[in-house]
C-alpha cells in the first residue's frame, strides 16, 4: 500500500470519526427534547391502542379535539433494521464524504513531495543539474524541505562548476610546459652530432618537468588539506619563534628587495597547529609580501589572542590587489593581473586556505591598490 | 673573507658535497632546515651573495649553476653555465 492511499484512509477514518462525533454531540444536545426510549415509525396511527407488551403507543400531543398518538416500538425488538437505515441513510454519506476529504487533503499536502520526486526523476533521466522543484506557498515542513532541497542542488551544481574549472585550469597550465617540455626532447633527440646542445635541451626537459612536479605536488596537497586526508601533526607552536626561522629564509631576499620585515607577536603566544604547515603557510605569505612590495616599505607579521581564537596576520604596504580580484586569489591557479607577470603557479594563496581551512581555522584578506595588502589567520584555539 | 652565517653554511654544504650537484630542495633542507618545496628565490639569492663574495674576484669560479638541476661545487668548467 502506498504512502499516500495509507494517508487518504488515515484522514478519510478521521473526518469519518470527527463527523460522527459531530453528530453524536448535536443527538446529545437533542437529547433533552427526545425521549430516547422511542423511536418514530413510519405510520401514524391515530387513537389505536393495542396494549400488547409488544406493541406500545403513547400519546406524544394533544390539541383540544383530539390525541394525536404516535405509534412505535421499543428499540431493543427492531434494532438491526433500524441500525441499517441509520449506516446507509447517515454512516454511509459520512465515511464517503470523509474518504474524499481525506483524499483531497492528502494531495494537497503531499503536493511539494510529488513534485520533489518529479523533479529528481528529472534530473536522474535528462542529467541537467539546472532543474529546481517548483516551490508552492506555505511553510509546512515539506514546502520546508523542497526549500533545502533547491539550496543542496545549487551548492552541489556550484561545487560540480568549481570542479570542472579548476580542472579545466590544471589541464590549460599543464599544456605549456608539457608543450615546452617535449619540444626540448624533440630537440635533444634530433641533435646527434652537437652533445653541448643536446645536454641544453635536456636542461630545459629537467626545469620544465621541475615546474611541472612542483605544480602536481602543490595541487595534491591542496586537495588533501580540503578533504581533511592530510595528516596534521599539531602541537602548541610558539609564534614568535616560528616568525623568526621563517623570517631567517627570507631575510636576504628581502634585503635584496630593500623591504624591511617586522614582527608584532606577544611572548609565550602559542598556537594549536602543525609547526611545518604553518611554516609553510607565513612562507608563502611573507614570499608574497616581500614580492609586491617595493624599496623601503615594511612587511610586519603580527599576532594577537582575540575571544576563541589566535590571529596571525601578514601586512605589507605594497602593490595591493583590486577588489575584483580579492575574492578569486584563494581559487587555484588564479593568477591576478599584476601575479601573472611574476615567478609562481598561483597555487601559492589556495594552499594557504586551504591548510588553515584543514586546522579548522579561517582565512581573509583586506587590500586597497597601492595601499598594501593585509592577510588575516584565524586559529581556533582547543 | 666575511661571510655572514647563512652563507657559511652553503658554503660549508658546498665543500662537504664537492663536485656533486646539490639541488635547491637540499640546500633549502641543509642551510635553512626547510623541509618543502617552496616556490622561491630564496635559494639563488643566497648563493648569488656567496658568489659575490667567493668567486668574484677570480677567474676560475668555484660555484657552477647546473641548469635545471643545482648547483656544483670545486669542479672545472666546462662551459656548461
Amino acid at each position: 500500500m502506498t504512502f499516500s492511499t495509507k494517508l487518504t484512509l488515515w484522514y478519510g477514518f478521521v473526518f469519518t470519526a470527527a463527523a460522527a462525533a459531530l453528530l453524536v454531540a448535536l443527538y446529545h444536545l437533542l437529547d433533552d427534547s427526545i425521549d430516547k426510549e422511542w423511536r418514530m415509525t413510519r405510520s401514524k396511527i391515530v387513537a389505536t391502542w393495542s396494549g400488547t407488551p409488544d406493541h406500545t403507543a403513547r400519546e406524544v400531543a394533544l390539541s383540544a379535539q383530539q390525541a394525536i398518538i404516535e405509534g412505535a416500538v421499543p428499540v431493543d425488538l427492531n434494532v438491526n433494521s433500524h441500525l441499517h437505515r441509520a449506516f446507509y441513510k447517515v454512516a454511509l454519506p459520512v465515511l464517503l464524504v470523509g474518504l474524499g476529504l481525506g483524499a483531497w487533503v492528502t494531495h494537497h499536502g503531499l503536493r511539494p513531495l510529488h513534485s520533489l520526486s518529479q523533479t529528481v526523476r528529472h534530473i536522474l533521466a535528462t542529467g541537467k543539474t539546472s532543474a529546481r522543484v517548483p516551490v508552492h506557498s506555505g511553510r509546512g515542513e515539506l514546502n520546508v524541505l523542497v526549500g533545502l532541497f533547491n539550496q543542496m542542488l545549487d551548492k552541489n551544481e556550484k561545487l560540480m562548476s568549481a570542479m570542472h574549472e579548476a580542472l579545466d585550469n590544471v589541464a590549460h597550465d599543464l599544456r605549456t610546459p608539457m608543450t615546452r617540455l617535449r619540444s626540448s626532447a624533440e630537440t635533444a633527440l634530433l641533435t646527434t652530432d652537437n652533445a653541448s646542445a643536446c645536454r641544453e635541451a635536456l636542461k630545459d626537459c629537467m626545469e620544465e618537468s621541475t615546474r611541472v612536479l612542483s605544480m602536481l605536488n602543490t595541487l595534491m596537497d591542496v586537495a588533501e588539506a580540503e578533504t581533511g586526508a592530510m595528516p596534521l601533526k599539531r602541537e602548541d607552536v610558539p609564534l614568535q619563534e616560528l616568525a623568526g626561522k621563517v623570517i631567517e629564509v627570507y631575510e636576504l631576499v628581502a634585503e635584496d628587495s630593500g623591504v624591511t620585515v617586522t614582527t608584532d607577536i606577544p611572548d609565550q603566544l602559542c598556537v594549536h597547529a602543525d609547526p611545518t604547515r604553518l611554516q609553510q603557510v607565513l612562507s608563502n605569505l611573507l614570499d608574497n609580501a616581500i614580492k609586491y612590495s617595493r624599496k623601503g616599505q615594511r612587511v610586519t607579521l603580527a599576532a594577537r589572542e582575540l575571544d576563541g581564537y589566535t590571529e596571525v596576520s601578514v601586512t605589507d604596504e605594497g602593490v595591493g590587489i583590486p577588489s575584483r580580484e580579492q575574492a578569486r586569489i584563494w581559487d587555484r591557479l588564479y593568477r591576478g593581473d599584476l601575479s601573472r607577470s611574476q615567478r609562481g603557479l598561483g597555487l601559492g594563496l589556495s594552499l594557504v586556505k586551504a591548510i588553515v581551512e584543514a586546522h579548522g581555522g579561517s582565512v581573509s584578506v583586506k587590500s586597497e591598490v597601492n595601499h598594501g595588502s593585509r592577510f588575516t589567520l584565524r586559529f581556533p584555539r582547543p | 673573507l666575511d661571510l655572514q652565517a647563512r652563507e657559511l653554511a652553503l658554503l660549508e654544504y658546498f665543500m662537504r658535497n664537492p663536485g656533486r650537484i646539490v639541488s635547491k630542495t637540499s640546500i633549502l633542507e641543509h642551510v635553512y632546515e626547510y623541509s618543502f618545496d617552496p616556490q622561491t628565490n630564496v635559494v639563488d639569492v643566497l648563493v648569488h651573495r656567496l658568489r659575490n663574495k667567493v668567486d668574484k674576484d677570480f677567474e676560475h669560479k668555484l660555484i657552477q649553476t647546473v641548469r635545471g638541476m643545482g648547483y656544483i661545487f670545486g669542479k672545472e668548467s666546462h662551459g656548461q653555465a
